[in-house]
């Protein structure tokens, strides 16, 4: 019998549950030094990005949005876009006009 | 492509498609909603951006966290519950499913807490624009989610009851989906509100 690599093989659901935690948690842990200016701008960034990213994950392994058929699918990944960008837009105004 | 071969290709993707069509056009509609709900978000910050620059700081950031791993957790266990019912394993869905459900309900215990929280640090209503707005989304969310929970404790109910099957799981896969929409809309409710203590 062929032996396995990884005897505890993780399915694609949990390594994306796993992900989603780590996400969350990095999104804290960064936002949670102090910051102003450019590295205030920078950080929002990082976090609207993690924010997209988690978003992502959640639609493909939980959603499963591409089985949903294409209409669904772009609605859905059109709103978890919405906040990333309105973060990051919020970001380079107040950074650079405020 | 004729009409004669687009009806099956339709049929094909109705049937592989998991849930309801009824529950997705029901999730887009909540993500329109809070699309409405982020753009009050976003309105309010552009005339006061020093209060929402601020205002993360004066919130409960752990218990923030703590409701989205408590959110993608049960979300997770619901997916494995389906990965079961879908296979016939009707034991350890079930199991699942209560697992699913109990983790779920400890996100009203954390609103709970929080609520008590923000008023022991003077975070009520008449706490400035970016706390009503905090309150406006996280309650409706709160709201949104408890229909989730309800969602839970009836197909558990029907699972305990010997229903749904490999064959009838359309149910489940809907409250999932609904689950999952509503984990979905909370990641933006974190990202916009706990992530910049």
């Amino acid at each position: 019998m062929k032996k396995r690599l990884f005897p505890l093989s993780l399915s694609a659901t949990t390594l994306a549950w796993l992900l989603l935690c780590v996400l969350s948690v990095l999104s804290v842990v960064m936002a949670a030094q102090s910051h102003t200016g450019f590295a205030r701008m920078v950080l929002t960034l990082l976090v609207a990005a993690l924010a997209w990213a988690k978003a992502r994950v959640l639609l493909r392994h939980y959603l499963e949005v591409q089985r949903a058929g294409p209409v669904f699918a772009r609605l859905l990944q059109g709103f978890s876009g919405l906040v990333p960008v309105g973060l990051a837009l919020s970001a380079l105004r107040e950074y650079l006009f405020l | 492509m004729g009409v004669q071969d687009a009806q099956p290709l339709a049929t094909a993707l109705e049937l592989a498609r998991p849930g309801y069509k009824a529950m997705w056009v029901g999730i887009c509609l909540e993500c329109l909603e809070f699309a409405v709900f982020f753009g009050v978000y976003f309105a309010a910050r552009w005339y006061q951006p020093q209060a929402f620059q601020d205002g993360a700081a004066r919130l409960w950031t752990l218990g923030g966290l703590l409701i989205t791993l408590v959110m993608v957790t049960s979300g997770y266990m619901l997916t494995r519950m389906l990965h079961h019912l879908e296979a016939g394993r009707r034991p350890q869905a079930t199991v699942w499913m209560v697992a699913a459900l109990a983790t779920g309900l400890v996100y009203p215990v954390l609103k709970l807490l929080e609520w008590q929280w923000n008023l022991a640090q003077g975070l009520d209503a008449s706490a400035g624009i970016f706390v009503v707005v905090y309150y406006y989304l996280t309650i409706n969310h709160f709201i949104h989610a408890s229909w989730g929970l309800l969602g839970m404790g009836w197909v558990l109910a029907r699972m305990l009851a010997g229903g749904y099957s490999p064959q009838d799981c359309r149910g489940p896969q809907a409250l999932a989906i609904y689950w999952h929409g509503t984990d979905l809309v909370w990641l933006m409710v974190f990202a916009l509100f706990y992530a910049f203590a």
